[in-house]
C-alpha cells in the first residue's frame, strides 16, 4: 500500500483522524485498508483544493458516528454467507461467553461451599470397638510380648528369617523339602519344641475377649517391638492429625500379617502335637487359631474379615488333615472340644458387615462433597483430597499434596467435575442400594451366590467408563466386595465340613465303624446334618474303612461320589469355582467333588496344588 | 441558511448522490463539493455521512466503485449501475409527486424543479 493510499503523507492531525475512524470501525484488515485509502484520498483532494488541514478535519463531522456508519455499511457490503457466518460467530462467542461466565460463577459458588468435616471417623471407629472390662482382658500387650519371640514382626532380623524358613518348610512328618533352604520336618519339630512356652503364651493370648490393638490411638513405644519405625510414625500421624483427610482409610492394620503368620505357626504346632499323639494339645492349637480369628475381626473392616476367614481356613484344613491321617491322636473329648471351637465363632462374625466400611465411605464423602444440609451437595474436592482419592485407587490413601499447579487444575476443572460426577445424594443412594444388595446375600450359600444376578455395582466392575467416572468415589472405594460373601459362605461351609469330620471320627471311636448315614451322627455327635452348600441337599457320605467319604457335589454340581482326583486339586480348589473375574462371570468349575473327609491314610491331596 | 434536519437529508441524500452520478462517474470529494455547490449548501453533508452512504449504495448494487491510481492522487470513482438508474428513476418520480403535493398545499413555490 502506497503512502498516498494510506495517508501517511498527510498532516499529522488528519492522519490521527483517519487512524481514529479506521480503528473504531473494527472491520477486517482489507476493509479497514479500503476505508483508510478512501479517507486519505478525500483529504488529499481537500488539501489540493486549498482547504486548510484544520478546516478539513472540522468539515469531516463526528468520527465515532462515521466509524459506526462505515462499519454498518461495510458489513452490508459483505456477502449473505459471509454475514451469516459472522452472525453465527457472534452468537457462538456470546454463547461461549455466557457459558464461561456461568462456569466461573459456579466455580466461585463451589469455592465458597467447600466440604465441611462434621465427624471424626477414628472416634466413630473407636465407638464400635469392644471395651475390656479389665486391663488383663486385653490381648494385644501379650501378643506384643510373644510375637517377637516367635520372630513374627515387621522387623527383618534373624528370628524372622528363621520363622520364614520354618513356615516354608514341609509341614508334615515324612515329607521332604522341595526347595533348598526349606526347613525339614525335624527342623519344624525342633522349632516348636524350642518355642513351646511362647506358643503356650500365644494360645493364652487368644483366649482373651478383647484384641485391643491400638487402632484408634497411636502405636506406643512398646509397639516398636513388633512394628518398624515407619509404621509407628505413620500411625501417630494418622491419629494425631485430625485435619488429615481419609483417616479411616489411613487407620493402619499392621498387626494382621503377624497374626496371620502366627496362625500358621499354631497349625504347625498342632501337627507336631498330633504326630506325638497329643491330640489335646493339637486341639488347643486349632481352637486358638479360631479364637484368634475372632479377635482379628475387631474392628470389622472387610480386610480383617478376610484375614480371619483365611486363618479359620488354615485351622479347618489342618484339622481335616489330622483327622484323616492321625485320628488315633484324638480322644472323644478332644474332638468334642474341636467341634465346640468350630461352633464358637459368633454368627455375626460369619457374615458380611459393612459398618466400618460405611464409616470410611462417609469420611471420604465428607472430604469430597459439599453439603447442602439436605443430604445433597456437589463433588467438590480440594487438590490435596483429590491426591488422596487418587491414592485410594492403589488401595491406600496417598500423602496429602497441595501446590499451585494442583490448585489451579482443581479451580479450572472443578465445576465440570461437579456437574459430571454423581452428586452427594445420588452417590449415597448408590452406596445404599449396593450395600443393601450385598447384605441381603450375607447368609446365602455358595450355590445361591453362584446363581445370583449381578449386584448394583455391576457397571463399575464391567469397565463401564461412564458409570465409573460418574460414580468415581464408588469405583475407587468399593472394590468387588460381593466376593466377600463368597468367602464368608465358604468359611461357614468349611467349618461345617470339619464339624462333620470330627463327628464321624467320634462315631468311629464309639462304634468301631464309620457311620452309614449322616443322620446316624445326630444328635450324639452332631447337632444337625449340614446342607451341601452346592446342592442344597443334606451332605452325603458312603464307604468303609479307608474308602469312607463325606462330600459335597462341588462347584460343577455333578456327583462323583466323593472320588478324589489324585492329580488334582484339594479342598480349597473345589470350595469355589476356579475363578470369577471382576464382571462376575465364571470359568468352568473343575469337575470334581469337594471332599469333606477322606480317611485314606494319605495327605497328598492337601499338597496337590 | 439554516441547517436542514438530518432526517430530511437521510431521505434526500442517496437520491441526490444517484442524481449526481447520472452524468458520469465521480470520486468522493468531487461529490461532496458538487452537492454543496449545486444545492447552495442545502444538501451539503459532512464526509462522515457521505462515505457510509456511498458504501450503502454500493452494498445495494446501485453504484459501483473503482480505484484509479493513474493520477497524482489515487481516487475512488463511483458510477451508477443499471439498478441505480432504475432506483433513481423511481425515486425521482416520488420526489416529483411529493413536491407537487407540497406545492398544492402552498409549502413550495417551485414546480418542476425535479423534472
Amino acid at each position: 500500500m502506497s503512502a498516498a493510499s494510506t495517508g501517511q503523507n498527510l498532516p499529522a492531525d488528519i492522519v490521527a483522524l483517519i487512524d481514529r475512524v479506521v480503528r473504531a470501525t473494527r472491520l477486517r484488515r482489507s476493509e479497514r485498508d479500503d476505508v483508510r485509502a478512501e479517507l486519505a484520498s478525500h483529504f488529499a483532494e481537500a488539501l489540493a483544493a486549498g482547504t486548510s488541514p484544520a478546516a478539513a478535519v472540522a468539515a469531516f463531522g463526528d468520527p465515532s458516528a462515521s466509524a459506526r456508519a462505515l462499519r454498518a455499511a461495510a458489513i452490508a457490503k459483505r456477502s449473505a454467507i459471509d454475514r451469516a457466518f459472522g452472525q453465527a460467530f457472534r452468537c457462538t462467542a456470546w454463547g461461549v461467553g455466557a457459558i464461561a461466565a456461568v462456569y466461573v460463577l459456579f466455580g466461585l459458588y463451589l469455592a465458597t461451599n467447600a466440604p465441611r468435616v462434621s465427624f471424626d471417623p477414628v472416634a466413630r471407629l473407636a465407638e464400635g470397638l469392644p471395651k475390656a472390662a479389665r486391663p488383663e482382658d486385653v490381648a494385644w500387650p501379650r501378643y506384643r510380648d510373644v510375637l517377637p519371640r516367635l520372630g513374627l514382626t515387621e522387623h527383618v532380623d534373624a528370628a524372622n528369617t528363621e520363622t520364614d524358613r520354618i513356615d516354608g518348610g514341609v509341614g508334615w512328618p515324612g515329607r521332604s523339602p522341595s526347595e533348598e533352604g526349606q526347613a525339614t520336618w525335624d527342623d519344624q519339630v525342633a522349632w516348636c519344641t524350642a518355642h513351646a512356652a511362647d506358643l503356650a503364651a500365644l494360645r493364652a493370648a487368644t483366649a482373651l475377649p478383647v484384641l485391643g490393638m491400638p487402632l484408634t490411638e497411636a502405636l506406643s513405644d512398646a509397639d516398636r517391638a513388633i512394628f518398624t519405625e515407619s509404621t509407628v510414625t505413620n500411625s501417630r500421624a494418622v491419629i494425631a492429625d485430625t485435619a488429615r483427610p481419609f483417616r479411616a482409610f489411613g487407620v493402619l492394620l499392621p498387626h494382621l500379617a503377624s497374626i496371620r503368620q502366627a496362625s500358621r505357626a499354631l497349625a504347625l504346632d498342632a501337627t507336631v502335637a498330633a504326630s506325638r499323639g497329643q491330640g489335646s494339645m493339637a486341639v488347643d492349637d486349632l481352637a486358638a487359631i479360631i479364637a484368634m480369628s475372632v479377635q482379628v475381626q475387631q474392628p470389622r473392616f472387610l480386610i480383617c474379615d478376610l484375614v480371619a476367614i483365611a486363618m479359620r481356613s488354615v485351622a479347618c484344613s489342618r484339622a481335616t488333615m489330622l483327622l484323616e491321617s492321625m485320628p488315633e491322636a484324638f480322644t472323644d473329648d478332644d474332638l468334642a472340644r474341636l467341634q465346640r471351637a468350630l461352633r464358637s465363632v459368633p454368627r455375626d462374625l460369619t457374615e458380611m458387615d459393612l459398618r466400618s466400611e460405611r464409616i470410611a465411605f462417609d469420611d471420604a464423602v465428607q472430604w469430597m462433597y459439599s453439603d447442602d444440609g439436605q443430604g445433597g451437595g456437589w463433588f467438590n474436592p480440594s487438590a490435596a483430597n483429590l491426591m488422596m482419592l487418587n491414592g485410594l485407587g492403589e488401595g491406600y490413601p496417598g500423602e496429602p499434596r497441595d501446590d499451585v499447579m494442583d490448585r489451579s487444575m482443581i479451580a479450572l476443572t472443578g465445576p465440570a467435575a461437579a456437574l459430571w460426577v454423581a452428586d452427594r445424594r445420588d452417590l449415597m443412594d448408590f452406596y445404599e442400594s449396593w450395600s443393601n444388595e450385598l447384605l441381603a446375600r450375607k447368609a446365602w450359600s455358595l450355590r445361591q451366590l453362584h446363581d445370583a444376578p449381578p449386584t448394583h455395582d455391576e457397571p463399575l466392575r464391567s469397565g463401564d467408563w461412564v458409570a465409573k467416572s460418574r460414580y468415581l468415589m464408588a469405583a475407587l472405594l468399593l472394590p468387588a466386595l460381593d466376593r466377600v460373601n463368597w468367602s464368608f459362605a465358604a468359611d461357614r461351609a468349611q467349618r461345617d465340613a470339619v464339624d462333620m469330620a470330627a463327628a464321624c471320627v467320634r462315631f468311629k471311636l464309639a462304634r468301631g465303624a464309620w457311620p452309614a448315614r449322616a443322620s446316624d451322627l445326630v444328635p450324639a455327635f452332631l447337632a444337625s446334618v449340614p446342607s451341601d452348600p452346592w446342592s442344597g441337599q443334606p451332605v452325603q457320605m458312603a464307604g468303609e474303612g479307608r474308602g469312607f467319604r463325606v462330600w459335597s457335589v462341588g462347584a460343577d454340581l455333578a456327583d462323583q461320589q466323593g472320588a478324589i482326583n489324585a492329580t488334582g486339586p484339594a479342598l480349597r480348589a473345589t470350595t469355589l469355582p476356579r475363578s470369577a473375574n471382576r464382571s462376575g462371570s465364571f470359568e468352568p468349575p473343575i469337575p470334581c467333588d469337594w471332599v469333606w473327609f477322606a480317611p485314606s491314610g494319605s495327605v497328598e491331596r492337601w499338597f496337590g496344588e | 441558511m439554516a441547517d436542514i434536519d438530518s432526517e430530511f437529508l437521510r431521505g434526500a441524500g442517496p437520491v441526490a448522490v444517484l442524481k449526481l452520478l447520472e452524468r458520469g462517474e465521480m470520486y468522493g470529494y468531487e461529490i461532496v463539493e458538487a452537492l454543496e455547490r449545486r444545492t447552495d449548501g442545502v444538501l451539503a453533508m459532512g464526509q462522515s455521512t457521505l462515505y457510509p452512504m456511498l458504501y450503502n449504495l454500493e452494498a445495494k448494487g446501485f453504484v459501483a466503485a473503482r480505484w484509479d491510481e493513474s493520477g497524482s492522487r489515487p481516487r475512488k470513482y463511483y458510477r451508477l449501475t443499471a439498478a441505480g438508474r432504475r432506483r433513481l428513476a423511481a425515486d425521482a418520480k416520488s420526489w416529483h409527486r411529493l413536491a407537487l403535493a407540497m406545492g398544492s398545499l402552498g409549502l413550495t413555490s417551485v414546480q418542476g424543479v425535479l423534472a
